[in-house]
């Protein structure tokens, strides 16, 4: 339940032109131009060895919109739709609890500081620098009183974050890195943990195997792998010992890209969970979605 | 004025140019994607006379046809690429008709015009020919 912020993190962390599938790119958005994305993911978190058997399913539908201020500056929105549900053992049996609704938005400016062109390859450098905002419900309460804060649909706090994301993409592949801390505020006397983030991700094109005349639509595959670690939450002074830690996931994806739009799909299997305490370990994230420009 | 067909290679073109017909190709650095493709396209659609945009994404190539009652400058072509997110490596410019020297600077050494395989009526290379108002056609 504790990692439920990190979701949060895994749903709206992407980029939105061509490129991986969970993380960001350093492409160019055009001038004047809007791309908008939209994904389906379905997080599951089960197996706990404790008495109360939680088996957590949250799903996520992000919005994203991303603008082309100029050729170098690029400012992305995401607003998540989320519905996160945890059957546990409690007295009286078996009980669900959860809330459904908007998610908080992130707020974000990309700009590329760095780029190399050559025919059929590119090179780039951007760092970005982003707010999440408090859009999400942070206060939601069932019959047996107010939600866990990691079951809230948001956080209450405004977090500020940055990142540096590098990009190399050819003809036949692609790769991005990226890199991302957020500091979480203080919110009704509650902290979650400052998260750090770390994505490499390789795209190779399987098809066409041979490029030929015009502007082929590329089928990729699509390798990626996320690490992610969160500090512990503070409820007031108090660090909670059972939240935080690192994760780190395997990404394999297909993705389908032409001119227009692209779709895509990609499952993150936790390949190394070492959670602070006796925490609920995910079983996997399953992402599919496309994007458009106009 | 007589006709001629002409092809302009250079790698930036510094001064407008007008004609009656051409064919312009463009080779972009950076082109790699077909979602890239999409917003090259667009901003060259945005200039005046522009039409009929075809890509090679394995060159890197964008042509398309310019209808020559509208000037087009090089700085008009970076500019549309640049404003993309990519880079403007060459310009080959094949002018059926007149290509006109509008700018007030000198014809700069690293601008090398070729004359056409098939010339429709030549009067001999164009370079070869006096200027006639002290400019080049």
């Amino acid at each position: 339940m504790r990692k439920l912020l990190l979701i949060a993190g895994v749903v709206c962390g992407t980029g939105l032109q061509a490129g991986p599938i969970t993380s960001s790119t350093a492409l160019p958005v055009n001038t004047g131009q809007f791309i908008f994305r939209s994904q389906f993911q379905m997080t599951r978190a089960g197996n706990d060895p404790g008495p109360a058997d939680r088996d957590l399913r949250v799903i996520a539908v992000p919005t994203a919109l991303v603008y082309g201020v100029n050729e170098r500056t690029a400012l992305f929105g995401v607003l998540p739709w989320l519905d996160k549900r945890m059957e546990l053992n409690t007295g009286p049996g078996r009980s669900t609890r959860g809330d459904a609704g908007l998610g908080d938005a992130r707020a974000w400016l990309r700009q590329t500081i760095w780029q190399e062109d050559r025919p059929g390859e590119t090179r780039r450098v951007a760092p970005f620098i982003g707010l999440k905002l408090p859009t999400g419900r942070s206060d939601a309460a069932d019959s047996q009183g107010r939600l866990p804060r990691p079951l809230q649909l948001g956080s209450g706090s405004w977090d500020p974050f940055v990142g540096l994301v590098f990009t190399r993409q050819t003809l036949d592949w692609e790769f991005d890195a990226s890199a991302s801390y957020q500091h979480n505020t203080r919110a009704d006397a509650f902290r979650f943990g400052d998260m750090f983030r770390a994505d490499a991700s390789f795209q190779k094109r399987l098809w066409p195997r041979e490029l030929n005349a015009g502007v082929p639509a590329f089928f990729y595959g699509v390798l990626e792998s996320t690490l992610t670690w969160q500090d512990e939450n503070r409820a007031g002074r108090l660090r909670d010992p059972n939240s935080g830690g690192l994760t780190w996931y395997l990404t394999p994806g297909i993705q389908y890209v032409n001119r227009r739009w692209i779709a895509e799909a990609a499952i993150q299997l936790p390949t190394v969970q070492r959670l602070n305490g006796s925490g609920l370990e995910k079983d996997f994230i399953f992402s599919a979605g496309f994007r458009i420009n106009f | 004025m007589k006709r001629i067909p002409l092809i302009a290679l250079a790698i930036l073109l510094p001064l407008p140019l007008t004609a009656a017909d051409s064919e312009l190709t463009l080779k972009v650095g950076g082109l790699a994607c077909p979602f890239c493709v999409n917003g090259v396209e667009r901003q060259l659609r945005r200039l005046s006379g522009v039409g009929g945009l075809t890509t090679e994404l394995k060159t890197g190539s964008v042509s398309f046809h310019w209808q020559g009652t509208n000037s087009l400058s090089a700085h008009s072509l970076s500019n549309a690429v640049r404003r993309a997110g990519f880079t403007l490596r060459e310009s080959q410019v094949r002018a059926q008709g007149l290509v006109k020297k509008t700018g007030s600077r000198e014809t700069p050494s690293h601008l090398a015009f070729q004359p056409a395989k098939r010339v429709v009526q030549s009067a001999g290379p164009f370079w070869k020919r006096p200027p006639a108002d002290g400019g080049w056609r």
